[in-house]
């Protein structure tokens, strides 16, 4: 079975989608934590060192991208998963040269969320 | 057909890496598509067809669409058509992957096919509602922006919405302030400034936010709020796509909710659509507001 134990950050300024991310992470057996906008995404990886990060792009405070960029910098084998409604191709490049793992377009299947954090995904 | 969210389909169901998807994006604005990866998009050829076109055109003088129309492949109407295509830009990433040789022709047919299976997407609008709104001297972008807004209505709430025509508005007569409700807003900004909000009243809000969460919501609470906020930001998020397809980049803004509509005259449109549990009302705007 995928995933057991893993740990994963949910960095999302919607209530719903944290929601949604949740109960979906949880059926799977994963510890999950919680950031409302890119600072707290920051804190909170440093907090709990996640095995694996879903970052929206839109947030309030500091976006996805800047999360994504000072999260790397502390440290860089950071696992982070861009999950966003902006997907035109300048984000997606813009994420990847950041060092984003995928980038998964809004709205997301849940096959989608559920192979991005099986073992043997390697990106 | 949308070259970003195929490049993220191929990604995510690790057909290319992350690198190749990088390499081929950083190649996709220098590169045109050619009628071989053309054809198989629209069907009008097979890859193994294309494949042997191209073979030939190794030892015969001649382009791509005289021998295909030799062969019997393709129809003279058709090449034209293909050749309209080209100067669209649609498919430039299709197209690096085959120069990188990522994908062979016969693999860029299976993705392409599975691709608008499980995604149903097409760049053609609902072209009934899309005329409708025309005839009001609606402006290209609004009209594609809401055009998009009824589709996202029929895809994301499963409903089909209607339009008056004669019920749409200019901003500039600035009589929305006089709609009662809520309004749910989101920005977007770059070469082309929109402001963009739905005007909607309790009980058409709360089934709105139902249908988009699929949560048994009986108020609205923060998450029917955000609910309604989501189904926004993915809306705009499509058409953020659409654009960057014709070469305008845009960025979205985080949206905004309030319980009193407040909207001051601009240079856009009120649209009341109409659905089966209410009517709700779309602003767009050519500036922020």
């Amino acid at each position: 079975m995928a995933a057991q134990a893993q740990k994963v950050l949910i960095c999302d300024d919607s209530v719903l989608v944290r929601k949604k991310l949740r109960t979906l992470l949880e059926d799977m057996q994963c510890k999950v934590f919680e950031a409302a906008n890119g600072l707290e995404a920051v804190e909170a990886f440093k907090l709990h060192q996640p095995d694996i990060v879903f970052m929206d792009i839109v947030m309030p405070e500091i976006d996805g991208l800047e999360a994504l960029r000072r999260i790397k910098e502390h440290d860089k084998a950071a696992k982070i998963i861009m999950v966003s409604s902006t997907g035109t191709s300048a984000k997606v490049l813009e994420a990847l040269k950041h060092g984003a793992s995928d980038f998964i377009q809004k709205p997301y299947e849940k096959e989608q969320i559920i192979k991005a954090i099986s073992p043997s995904q390697s990106i | 057909m949308f070259d970003q969210y195929f490049g993220q389909y191929l990604l995510n169901n690790g057909i290319l890496t992350a690198k190749q998807l990088r390499d081929a994006l950083e190649q996709e604005q220098f590169t045109k598509a050619k009628l071989g990866v053309l054809a198989i998009n629209t069907g009008f050829m097979t890859a193994e067809q294309v494949e042997e076109v191209h073979h030939l055109q190794r030892t015969i003088d001649k382009r791509f669409g005289e021998i295909a129309v030799a062969k019997g492949y393709l129809a003279q109407d058709k090449v034209e058509y293909l050749l309209a295509e080209q100067k669209n830009n649609a498919l430039s990433l299709s197209q690096v992957i085959i120069d990188k040789g990522y994908l062979n022709f016969s693999q860029l047919e299976t993705a392409l096919s599975d691709f608008k299976k499980k995604n149903q997407i097409t760049s053609e609008f609902d072209m009934s509602q899309a005329l409708q709104l025309l005839e009001t001297g609606v402006s290209d972008m609004y009209l594609d922006y809401a055009a998009l807004f009824l589709r996202s209505i029929t895809r994301f709430l499963d409903d089909i919405p209607l339009v008056d025509i004669k019920l749409i508005r200019s901003l500039k007569m600035h009589d929305v302030d006089s709609v009662k409700g809520w309004m749910v807003s989101q920005d977007i900004t770059g070469s082309s400034d929109l402001f963009t909000g739905i005007v909607l009243e309790d009980a058409a809000f709360l089934e709105l936010a139902r249908r988009f969460s699929e949560e048994e919501l009986q108020t609205i609470d923060s998450l029917a709020q955000d609910s309604v906020s989501e189904f926004l930001n993915v809306h705009n998020g499509i058409f953020l796509l659409n654009m960057s397809n014709r070469g305008i980049n845009l960025d979205l803004e985080v949206p905004k909710i309030t319980s009193k509509v407040s909207c001051k005259p601009g240079e856009g449109w009120y649209i009341p659509i109409e659905l089966s549990f209410g009517t709700i009302g779309l602003i767009v705007n050519k500036k922020k507001i």
